[in-house]
This record gives C-alpha cells, sequence and structure tokens, in this order.
C-alpha cells in the first residue's frame, strides 16, 4: 500500500509542513485524494473547454491546430 | 497562532481543492502557517498541471485580435480556462480583453485564477470594473475570492471596493483575507465611521469572532480606532464581544479597554 504522506509529498514535490506531516495516515490519504481528484476534474474541465474552443476553428485546420497547441 | 485562522484557511484549503469545509475540518487544530503552505503548493500543483498546452493555447491567442478574443473568451473558453490562461498572456493584451468583458463574467474568472499568477494584469484592471467586479461577488457572499485579490489590487480600487463592501462583506472577506498582512493596509482606507458601523454589524450579524480575528492581525494604533468606536456601544453589545472574546481564548481589551486619545471625544482619560 502506498505510504499516504509519501503519496501527498509526492503530489506536493517535496516534504510536507510540520502541522500535516504530524497527521495521522488516514487524514494525509483523504488529503492526498482530494488533491489528486481535483487534478482530475480540472483536467476534465480544461480538456471539455479545449475541445469546445477547437468545434470554433474551420474542420481542416483543426487537425493542425490539436498538433501545435498539444491537444 | 490561533484557531480562528486556522479555520479560515481550512475555508480557503476547501475551495482549492472543491471540497466542503466540514470533509477537511480536522484540519482547524494545524498551525495556520502550514495550512497556508499547503494551500499554496497545492494551488501550484493545479495550475502548473496542463502547463504547457495551455502555454501554446495563450501564444495561439496572439494571432487574433482582442476584440475576438474577448468574444471567443466568453462565449468559447469560459472561466475555467480564461483563468488558467490569464497568467500566460501578454499583460497588456489581458487588460484590454479583461476590460471588454462583462462583471458576472469576470466575476467567474476571479473565481477560478490565482491572483499570484496574473497579478501584473490584476493590478492594471480600471477601478470602475474592479468595483463593478467585487459588486457581483458581494452578491454572492464569495468572500474567499474577495480575500484573495485585495492584496493584488492597488490601493485606489480598494478603497472604492470598500463602498460598495457593507458592514458583513467587510468583516466577512476581512476573516478569509488571503494575505492577513495586508488587514491594516485595508482597515487603514476605511472611513471614520465605518469602525462603529462595522462594530455595529458585527453584534447585529453575529459576527464578534470575525472581528476579533482581524483585532489580532492590526497593530495598536489601529486597534484602537475600533476601540474608540467600541465605546460608543451599548453596554450589552459590549458585554456580547467580551464573552466572544473569552470563549476564543482572547483579551476582552483587544477591542474594549478603556482609551483615551487626547483632543478625541468619546475617549475615556483612565
Amino acid at each position: 500500500m502506498t505510504d499516504p504522506a509519501r503519496s501527498l509529498s509526492e503530489q506536493l514535490g517535496g516534504a510536507l509542513p510540520p502541522g500535516i506531516e504530524a497527521l495521522d495516515d488516514e487524514q494525509r490519504r483523504m488529503l492526498a485524494e482530494a488533491l489528486r481528484d481535483a487534478r482530475r476534474r480540472q483536467s476534465a474541465a480544461l480538456a471539455r473547454a479545449s475541445d469546445e474552443a477547437l468545434r470554433y476553428v474551420p474542420a481542416f485546420l483543426r487537425g493542425t491546430v490539436r498538433k501545435v497547441v498539444g491537444l | 497562532m490561533n484557531n480562528l485562522e486556522s479555520r479560515a484557511e481550512v475555508r480557503k484549503l476547501a475551495r482549492v481543492l472543491d471540497v466542503p469545509p466540514e470533509r477537511i475540518a480536522f484540519l482547524e487544530r494545524v498551525d495556520a502557517a502550514d495550512l497556508r503552505e499547503l494551500r499554496g503548493r497545492a494551488t501550484d500543483v493545479l495550475f502548473d498541471a496542463n502547463l504547457g498546452v495551455l502555454q501554446r493555447m495563450a501564444l495561439a491567442t496572439r494571432i487574433v485580435p482582442t476584440p475576438v478574443l474577448a468574444k471567443i473568451a466568453q462565449k468559447v473558453f469560459g472561466p475555467l480556462l480564461c483563468a488558467r490562461i490569464a497568467g500566460l498572456v501578454d499583460v497588456s493584451r489581458g487588460v484590454d480583453v479583461a476590460s471588454r468583458l462583462p462583471p458576472r463574467f469576470l466575476a467567474d474568472v476571479a473565481v477560478q485564477l490565482d491572483p499570484r499568477r496574473a497579478s501584473e494584469i490584476i493590478a492594471r484592471i480600471p477601478g470602475d470594473t474592479v468595483v463593478a467586479v467585487a459588486r457581483e461577488l458581494i452578491v454572492r457572499e464569495d468572500w474567499i475570492t474577495i480575500g484573495r485579490f485585495v492584496g493584488h489590487l492597488p490601493e485606489a480600487s480598494v478603497s472604492a471596493s470598500l463602498e460598495a463592501l457593507g458592514d458583513v462583506a467587510l468583516l466577512q472577506s476581512a476573516y478569509v483575507l488571503d494575505d492577513k498582512s495586508r488587514a491594516g493596509n485595508v482597515v487603514e482606507l476605511l472611513p471614520a465611521g465605518r469602525y462603529g458601523s462595522a462594530l455595529r454589524a458585527a453584534d447585529a450579524e453575529g459576527l464578534w469572532p470575525k472581528v476579533f480575528d482581524l483585532l489580532t492581525h492590526l497593530d495598536e494604533p489601529l486597534r484602537l480606532r475600533f476601540a474608540v468606536a467600541a465605546a460608543d456601544l451599548r453596554p450589552d453589545a459590549r458585554e456580547r464581544a467580551a464573552a466572544t472574546a473569552r470563549e476564543l481564548g482572547l483579551d476582552p481589551d483587544l477591542l474594549l479597554a478603556r482609551v483615551y486619545v487626547p483632543g478625541l471625544p468619546g475617549t475615556v482619560d483612565g
């Protein structure tokens, strides 16, 4: 099983602040999950917004724009 | 540390993580400075995700004239995408586009924006636009977003917004100010009559904890302004304030100390 503190610190890219490090495993796991869920939701929302934006690009250019922008 | 500050931080972190504050209420016993660091780093994680694509999208917007870009921003990009791109576009173009957008949409963008990443644009948004967006956020009672922006706005815009901000909104926003070290700068801009009206509003709306949280972030001369105004409160209101301070483990004299300011009527030489 993944160490909950490491999972959160891995997402945050470094050691946790002392008060967060001192939380129990379940609480740190909950924070790690909340951050992961927020990232997923944000990525999905951005992908939806980008797709919507692409609908306004002429069809014959969409492939090129996708490639250039990296969508 | 005071627990009120940690509670305010929990509400702000809940907004970043998009979870109900009750779900992370266990963090209220954590030092506010640690929570602030966690929130800042979580915000960075979210804003740095998808950065490559967003940078290329920001680059692509360069070829679009700003009036067209403003239309695309509102009708196609939507607030989330605009908020993520805002910090990546040229400042003058960003300001130009923002000035063409309606306050309601700008308020939607503000909710999603990390002000640290677009501070140059925010600082150059015209004051009347700032006030219009502030009014929109007040209607929504979105104190957290208001509190996040205060530290990034020029004094004139903050002053103008304070006029729009009623006493309850003022106390609620001050409680969740992103940078509490700026509380004094905001309080300093209040006209004389606001100290008393804010205290009366606090008593009427049960906001004494917010007042005491604010007082703990003010230096002595600014606390004195509230103490002078508190001398005019009704005895029952003063008693409610004192009871709240004691419940919070704070000294009621933060607000209710007898003060004497030479030449200022209503103060007591004691």
